[in-house]
This record gives C-alpha cells, structure tokens and sequence, in this order.
C-alpha cells in the first residue's frame, strides 16, 4: 500500500498547502487591508431622492425659453465639523460669505445646514483643491512621522482638518435658466428656488411633465476618503421630465413685447397686452404682457406683476364687441342689403335711457355705423335679434366660456343669462359693455370670423416630447366648435372692418402697402369700489387681422388705463400696425413697393369712446350689469378652504405653490372690491422641505 | 491511538458546537426579530443538532460491511433522489437542490458525496491491481461521472468536491497516470461546457479577478466578505458585534460564515479556526496512512479528503483566494443535510478506525 499511501500524501500535502494560503490571504486582508476596509465599511450606503433635471420649454422654431443648468449649493453637517473658526474662515472667504454668520451656523446642532445655494464653479473647485492638498500634506507628514515633534501636532491638526472638511457637503442641483431674460415671462411664469417646482405660468401648470419627479438614486458616502457624495452608482427608478414645445415664435414674441414697450414709454399705462393668434389654426404665436419681469429673479417682483394679464385681466371689451353682435344680427338676416339707419343726430333714447354717440351722425350705411363706430347704430341692429338668440350667440362666440388655452389662470365671467338682463341690457352688451372677456376669448372670436367659423381651442402647448427618445409625451389636439355663418356675412364683417381701418377710428393701424382690418375698443373702467364708471380710467384695444384680404394674423392690443385722454384708436392702433408691418414680412406678406403714404385719422380715432349709458328720467345713476363682490380674507387658511372660500364668493383662484400648505398672501388683497369673477392668486407656503 | 482518536473528536465536537453558536448568532442577532423566529431559529438548529448525532452515533456503531453489502442498492436510491430533485424538489436562491421534508429540507447531492466514497471505496477493494486496465477503470468512472454531472446542474461546488475526490481515489486505486490525465482532460472539457451553459458562471470568473469593479453587483457578495474580513482587524470586534451580518453580506450564516467570524474574532479566531481545520485534516490524515485494512484505508481516505477538499475551497472563497462557488463550510455552516453528512462521515471514520484498532 505504499504507493497508495505516498498519492494520498501528496494530495493531502496540496490541500494543507492549500490552507496557509488561505491563512495567508486572511492575513492579507484583516491586517494589511484592515484600515482601508474598515474605512469602507463604515460607509454608509443610501438611496437617495434627487431631483430629476427639469425640462426645457422651446419655442415653435426650437429656440431655449427656459431651460435646466446643474448647479451646487453649498452646506455643511456642523456637527461633524471641529475646528469651527477655521472652517468659517475658509468657507466664509471660498464662498464668499460673513465669517461670523457662517461661524454661527457652524455651532448649530444640526446635521445639515445650507450655507449659500447655487455657488460659483470656483467655491466648489476650492473646497476639492483644499481636500487634496490636506491629503497630500497628511501624506508627506505620515512618511517622516516620529522624525520632529513639531510634524507630530502639525500633522494631528491637519489630519483633523482633512476630516472636517468631508463635512462639508456639496448638493447637486439646477438652476433655471432664462435664456431671452423678461421675454415672455408672465406666460412662462417661473420656478420655485428653494423647491424647483414651477409656481406660475406654463412652469405650473405643466409643472407634471416637466419635474419628472424624482430621480432614485443609489449612493455611498465614504467618510475620509476625500469625498462626501461618492458614487451614483445606479438610478433605481427615473423620473421622466419633459420638453415643452410651445406654438410661440421667438421672433414675433420679440416684436410683440418690443411695441408694448415703446408704446407704454410713451404712454404711460398701468399694463400693455397683445396676442398674435394664427387664425387658420388656433395658435397663439406671441403674447406680450408689458412690464415683464425676469423669471430668474421672481423673488424681486410683487406676485401681481407676474400674472399673465393677458388671460387673468378682464375687461369691458367696448365697440370691438360690436364686430360680433352686429354679425350675430346679419346672420340671422336681420339687416337687409343696403339698409339705413338713423344716427338721431348722437343721442337715442332707448328703453328709458339715453344712448350717445361721440361722432354725431343722422342716416347712416350699415358700414357707416360699423366705420364709426356708432352706439346708436348698433343697438338699432343688434335689438333686432331676440335676447334668446343674442345670449346664444355669445356663447357660441365663446364669451361664456374659457377659451381652453392651456395656461393657469385664466379668468372668464358668466354672461348674465338674458332672462335677468335689465331692459337696457341687450343694448348695452350690444356694444361690448356689460360683459366681461379676456384677451384670448376675443383673439378666439375674431380668428373664427377670419377663417369662417371654425372656433379653435386657442394652444400655446404644442408639444411634449421625451427628450431622450424624441417621443411625444403629450400631443396636443385641440379641440373646436363651428359656426354656421350665412350669406357671407364673415365677408361683409371683414370688410367693414377694413373699412374700419381705412376710413374710421382705426386710421392709426393702417399699414403702408398692406391691407388690414380691425376694429377699435374703448370702454371706460367700472370702479368696483365707488361702483360707478370711471371718468379716466379706461381701457383701449384694438382687434385686428392682416392682411386683410388673405388674414395670416389676428392681433389683439390691450392698453390698460393709459394716462390722459386716449382711446383704441390712438395708443392700441398704432402698436397694431407696427406688429404687423414688423411680422407679416415673417410670414412672406411683404409691402406693395408704389403704395401711397398714409395719412391717419387721429381726429376719428378719439371718436369712438364709449360713454356709460346714463339714466334717463328716473334718475342719473349708471347702469352696469356688472357684479361687484368683496375679496374674502384667506391668509393663513388651508389652500383648499381658501380655494372654496374664494370660489364661494364668486371669484376665480389661481394657486401658487403646493396646494397642501396654507395661504402665505393673496392678490388682490382681502376686503378689495373686485368684478365679480376676477381671478384672485393665492400664494401657499408650500411644503417646508428642506432645512431639516 | 485513542489519544488521537479523542482530540479528533474533540476538535469535531467543538466545530460542530462553536458553528451552532455562531449560526445562532447570526441569524438571531438581527434587528428586530420577532420571538417567534427566534425560536424557530432554535428549533431547527436543535432537530439538526439532534439528528446530526443520532447520525454520528449510528455511523460510529454501524457494521460498516452492511454498508459495503448494499452500497449498490444505496448508489441506485441516491441517483434515482438526485433525479427526483429535479422534479418534485424545492428551490432556494435559484437553485433547486433540496426535498422537502416539511421538518427539514434534504439536499441529496449532500448524502451523494458519501454514497461515492463508500462505492469508489468498495470498487477499488474489489478490482485491486486491476485498475491499471482501462476497461476495468472506465466503468467506475463513468458512472461516477453521471451522479456528478447530475449534481453539476444545480450545484457545481459539491460537484466538483465529489469528482476530484473520486479522480484521486481512483488514481490512489492504480489508475494509470496516462488515464489521470486523460480523464482529467475530459473533466476539464466538461467543467468548460458546464460553465458556458449558465453564464453567471462565466461571469464569477471575471468579477473573481477584480471583485472591486463589480461591488454593487456581482462583485458584492465577494466585496462584503472582504469587509467584513477586514473590518475584524488583529482581534476582531467582539462576540455577536458583527456589523456585516446585519444586512451586507448575503449568505452570513452558510457558505460566507467564515467572514463573519474572521470580523467578530479577527485574524486571532481566523487563525484559531483555520489551524483547527488544518489540525483535524492533517490528524485525518495520519489515520488514512496509519490503515492497514485496504476498505478502511480507501474509507478514511476519501471522507479526509472530502472534508479537507471542502473546507480548502469554502476558506478560499471566502478570502478570494477562490471564486466565488458556494460549498458550505463542514460542521460550521449552517445546514441540515451538510451537517449530518459532515457527521456521519467523522462517524463511519472514527468507526473503521477504533475498530481496526480494537482488532476487529
């Protein structure tokens, strides 16, 4: 058995072998690895919510309205920091901070504190360069370590400082970006800093698809090794952000807000507004609030001024109504061809009441009454019409109703239903008055009379597309309501109201070579709290198509409460014709090279105010059909109860903020009169969720 | 003699001991856990406890001939078990290696392991000096090759335990070198064609060469035990202060228990545990040389080597030194089926070795 005994020998010697070996390889790793691996396993391993980057919103052309930027805010864990004084020293300096604050908020029982967000690449550069250098020197000082004793507390002191500074803690997060500044930024509205969710505008209500939620990520901290946040080792679960695509086009946007400007330099008004609206389509191509604000500094503007006028703001629309009642007449074959009617000289008694004309005329066209705008006139034709039939046409029109546009907040008021109107009443919504719309409503309703009746779904959205695969998150398809318009009344509209521009108060929006139409507006300001008409204030619009004969463009201008005595026809007008003139080109509409030069009417255009409809023998007070309400008082109440409060009172609410939290401040303030419907922003104080 | 025979089972006893209270404290020790469990916990180590020394005991005693008498009706019973565990058997982590029992799961791949020593052992006894011949070697070696193949499928850490006993069985038995060589070669084609079928196979090998790379996957099981190695330093952290059982290390208290002890006693129990496998292999050993009877040398020689073989390749992985197959560590790992296989196997040794002692 001797060979047997000298194979198993053998055998057993390879496996003894075998265990020093692995003795060995435990030496390895318990004693000459055993700093490192301890090191490692006291790392901490986390999973940990960051947010995902925020999409981008780009214009029609793909142009960056706002846009996504990482950035680093800098905080510390004080309780893990022991040479506070230092430490505030160095970080007070890199960061450009008060040495004695950033002390104090180092000697806070915490184990997170923000020091300063979003810092410059330079701090952050620093506070690594700082963590090599330490580690280095600590390095040098090991090596000669027992040589000096002086090394011996240098090193112990520096030690202690590579320690602390891995207390420092560099949060990864974005900053939002604007690239084209105020442009179109009350539409836009703008992204909380502390939370980075979009309080107002499109970065609210689209506020879903562009957050993405949260990002899952997997992290491990390793104390000491010279880095706070290590690794991001996997995405446990992404969230999906976004890129809106909207309808806007930069350039037209541009010119937009570039003529409210300068129109509103040169009189000054309380707020400017125009929206450019593709008739053919529905699309809104720019909508100009004046003044903007700059959405990356939000926090320095009051909360009213970033509302987006253009569909919060409502107003008495005044004659630019007319275009549509007087139509809502002809289509119902109430005005024959060639049909007079009698101006009564620029006062007309009409159901009690006195009706009055500026421009005092005596028989007049039916293109003299839309021309010049005649009260008068109007009401003679629109009380033709049963108020059953008006009502419905007003709806149809979209006036009950909102537009659909697909941004936070916009207003609408309620016809008041024709059984309630006051006698007067028909009359006096005939020309615009009595009812209230917002800018986007009126856009709506005049593209529809363009294109012959098809009342789009107004989109400022376009798309929403996935920006790693390019797919489509959310395509928007608008909806739409037609209307049957007989006869070719939209015809004979179109060109009265060309008409309008050539021979009648809107003369200032005439254009050198291109033909255009529109209709003027101005209505005085019912002052809820004296609850009367205002002898000033007032508002004045124009709406309008060009070119006229093949419309590429509607364009509605507000001007709200401009100084002094003016009207649709001298300060909205003008801001009209120069959109236009700057815009068509855009559109390959270019300007007959031989065509005369215009003279306007500035005379006309100041005709055509409309003046309250006053009492007649009963007494002189003004009637308004218009509801006054008082503002409730909702700070400090929960969203949802200010949201029903509001609601309750008959007002609109836009929230800004989470809707968990309670009201921080209101807009308009409580106890202010307002119309009945007017939109009220509320502001929450939204979910405190970091400072511990 | 007997003088080895007690420290041999003294060093048995106080493995089997010291794995129950480190299993114990593994599985027990863990945040929160309820009574209930706790007590089961108990419960399942005590019936193991309980059958792994009925086990020992009847092995001890049993007339091993019986067991030459039979071993190919128990050849036949272990493969046709083998083959059931593919049918009616129970998976665990992904692989389906046990019977249910209902008051213990069985893992007949583990029982296989001492069934092949017994029939390598009997074979060689009967073919003496006729294993030179290749038809009288091919025989043994193909039917051996089939329960190790069938094994191999879901459990190739046992498997290639069993077949690289047999192959030094066999070559102890005559076998030429020539055939060593020829077989190995075909083993080798074979342990190739097993590690292509199920790719993570292939892919242990690479995170083997740098476990590091893959920590948060594939590398994670090798990296936690490294930590937890590490983090025990020259003494450890202490009796039940394992921080890694908690929830790092996967498999704490079967194939990877050696790290958690290495972290909780440090390179001193690490030492302390692997001299006390080298200590009991190397006393195996000197009573495989000192056998006279030639079924008692072939006996004693393949559990040694099994047992050795065993513990070489569990200490092995755990350090990285291997990569990473799981095998339990014999006596110590928690595991009903390896601990009583593990004792019967030091029982049917020490049986054949006090009895040729006593002149049987």
């Amino acid at each position: 058995m001797k060979r047997e005994k000298r194979i198993f020998g053998a055998f057993a010697a390879l496996v003894g072998i075998f265990f020093l070996v692995v003795l060995y390889r435990t030496y390895h790793i318990q004693i000459q690895r055993h700093e490192e691996l301890d090191r490692y396993s006291s790392s901490s391993e986390v999973v940990k919510k960051i947010k995902a980057r925020r999409g981008a919103i780009y214009d029609h052309n793909g142009a960056v309205l706002a846009i996504s930027e990482p950035r680093v805010d800098l905080a510390v864990d004080p309780n893990g920091i022991k040479m506070k004084k230092e430490m505030a020293a160095f970080l007070a300096h890199e960061a450009g901070l008060n040495e004695s604050e950033v002390f104090r908020t180092l000697g806070k029982k915490s184990n997170f504190r923000y020091l300063r967000k979003n810092v410059p690449y330079e701090t952050v550069r620093a506070v690594y360069e700082e963590r090599t250098a330490t580690a280095a020197r600590l390095r040098e000082l090991e090596r000669r370590r027992g040589r000096d004793d002086a090394d011996e507390s240098e090193r112990k002191r520096l030690a202690r400082w590579g320690a602390d500074l891995n207390y420092v803690i560099l949060v990864d997060g974005f900053n939002r970006i604007y690239p084209q500044g105020k442009m179109l930024s009350n539409v836009l509205g703008w992204v909380s800093k502390e939370s980075g969710e979009g309080l107002g505008g499109i970065e609210s209500s689209f506020n879903r698809y562009l957050s993405g939620g949260e990002l899952q990520v997997r992290r491990l901290y390793i104390p000491g090794s010279g880095e706070g946040a290590l690794e991001i080792d996997k995405e446990l679960e992404s969230g999906q952000a976004g890129d809106i695509y909207l309808t806007i086009d930069s350039a037209i946007q541009a010119i937009a807000e570039e003529e409210l400007d300068r129109m509103l330099e040169k009189k000054p008004a309380l707020w400017g507004g125009a929206v450019v609206m593709d008739p053919a389509t529905g699309r809104i191509l720019a909508m100009a609030n004046s003044p903007g604000f700059d959405p990356e500094e939000y926090q320095k503007v009051p909360l009213e001024k970033r509302r987006n006028y253009a569909i919060s703001s409502l107003f008495e629309p005044g004659s630019t109504m007319k275009a549509f009642t007087i139509l809502a007449a002809m289509n119902e074959d109430l005005v024959r061809d060639g049909e007079m009617f009698n101006g009564h000289n620029g006062v007309f008694k009409f159901g009690g009441r006195f009706i009055n004309d500026h421009d005092k005329r005596g028989i007049m066209t039916l293109e003299d009454v839309v021309v010049h705008s005649s009260n008068i006139g109007t009401v003679l034709i629109v009380d033709r019409l049963p108020s059953e039939k008006m009502y419905d046409y007003l709806v149809r029109f979209g006036f009950n109703e909102r537009s659909g546009v697909q941004l936070p907040g916009e207003s609408f008021k309620a016809i008041r239903p024709y059984q309630r109107w006051f006698p007067i009443g028909k009359a006096n919504i005939a020309f615009g008055q009595g009812l209230l719309v917002n800018m986007v409503q009126m856009t709506r309703a005049m593209s529809a009379l363009v294109n012959g009746g098809v009342f789009w779904q107004p989109t400022i959205v376009d798309r929403i597309v996935d920006p790693a695969t390019g797919r489509p998150l959310l395509d928007m398809v608008p909806s739409f309501t037609r209307m049957d318009l007989r006869h070719n009344v939209d015809k004979k509209m179109l060109a009265m109201l060309r008409a309008v521009v050539t021979k009648g108060t809107g003369g200032a929006s005439q254009l050198k070579g291109i033909p255009v139409g529109g209709k003027t507006g101005t209505s005085q300001k019912y002052d809820p709290v004296k609850k009367a008409y205002s002898k000033e204030a007032s508002v004045c619009s124009f709406l309008g198509f060009a070119p006229a004969d093949n419309p590429k463009l509607v364009i509605m201008v507000v001007i709200d409460e401009p100084k002094g005595r003016e009207f649709g026809g001298t300060v909205a007008s003008p801001v009209f014709r120069e959109i236009a003139r700057r815009a068509l080109p855009l559109f390959g509409v270019y300007a007959e090279k031989d065509a005369k030069d215009i003279a306007p009417f500035p005379r006309m255009a100041a005709e055509e105010a409309i003046v309250p409809i006053t009492g007649g023998a009963e007494g002189t007070e003004e009637v308004s059909a218009l509801e006054v309400v008082t503002i409730p008082m909702t700070e400090g109440m929960p969203v949802a109860r200010a949201v029903y409060t509001l609601n309750q009172a008959g007002l609109d609410v836009v929230v800004s903020g989470s809707a968990s939290g309670t009201v921080k401040r209101q807009f308009p303030k409580g106890g202010d009169s307002v119309l009945y419907g007017t939109s009220v922003v509320i502001e929450s104080d939204e979910s405190a969720e970091e400072e511990e | 003699m007997s003088q080895a025979v007690r420290f041999y089972f003294g060093l048995f006893f106080l493995l089997v001991l010291f794995g129950m209270v480190m299993v114990f404290n593994i599985k027990v020790f863990v945040v929160d856990r309820p009574d209930a469990q706790v007590f089961s916990i108990f419960r399942s180590q005590a019936v193991n406890l309980v059958i792994a020394a009925i086990a020992f005991i009847a092995a001890y005693l049993v007339n091993v001939d019986i067991i030459r008498g039979s071993i190919k009706y128990l050849l036949l019973f272990i493969i046709l078990l083998l083959l059931a565990t593919f049918v009616i058997g129970t998976e665990v982590n992904g692989a389906k290696r046990w019977i249910n029992l209902h008051f213990m799961m069985v893992q007949p791949s583990e029982f296989a392991k001492l069934v092949v020593i017994f029939y390598l052992a009997e074979v060689i006894c009967n073919k003496r000096d006729r294993l030179g011949l290749w038809k009288e070697v091919i025989y043994p070696f193909s039917l051996v090759s089939a329960i190790v193949l069938v094994i191999a499928v879901e459990d190739l850490g046992t498997a290639l335990i069993i077949f690289s006993t047999s192959l030094v069985l066999m070559l102890m038995g005559g076998m030429r070198v020539k055939y060593f060589a020829v077989l190995l070669s075909f083993a080798l084609l074979v342990v190739t064609v097993l590690i292509l079928m199920k790719p993570y196979r292939l892919e242990r090998l690479r995170v083997w060469q740098d476990p590091w790379k893959y920590k948060q996957a594939q590398g994670y099981q090798q990296v936690q035990s490294e930590v937890a190695l590490g983090r025990g330093g020259m003494t450890g952290v202490g009796f039940g202060n394992s921080q890694r059982k908690l929830r790092y290390l996967p498999e704490a208290s079967t194939d990877f228990i050696f790290a958690i002890i290495g972290e909780e006693f440090g390179f001193v129990g690490s030492t302390a545990l692997i001299g006390a496998f080298l200590a009991f292999f190397l006393l195996g050993g000197y009573f495989v040389l000192s056998r006279y009877d030639p079924f008692s040398f072939y006996l004693t020689a393949g559990i040694v080597l099994m047992l050795g073989i065993q513990a070489a390749i569990n200490l092995g992985v755990v350090t990285s030194t291997l990569p990473n197959k799981g095998v339990p560590l014999p006596f110590i790992s928690y595991g009903g089926s390896s601990l009583i296989v593990s004792s019967l196997m030091v029982g049917f040794l020490l049986n054949v070795v006090v009895s040729e002692g006593r002149g049987y």
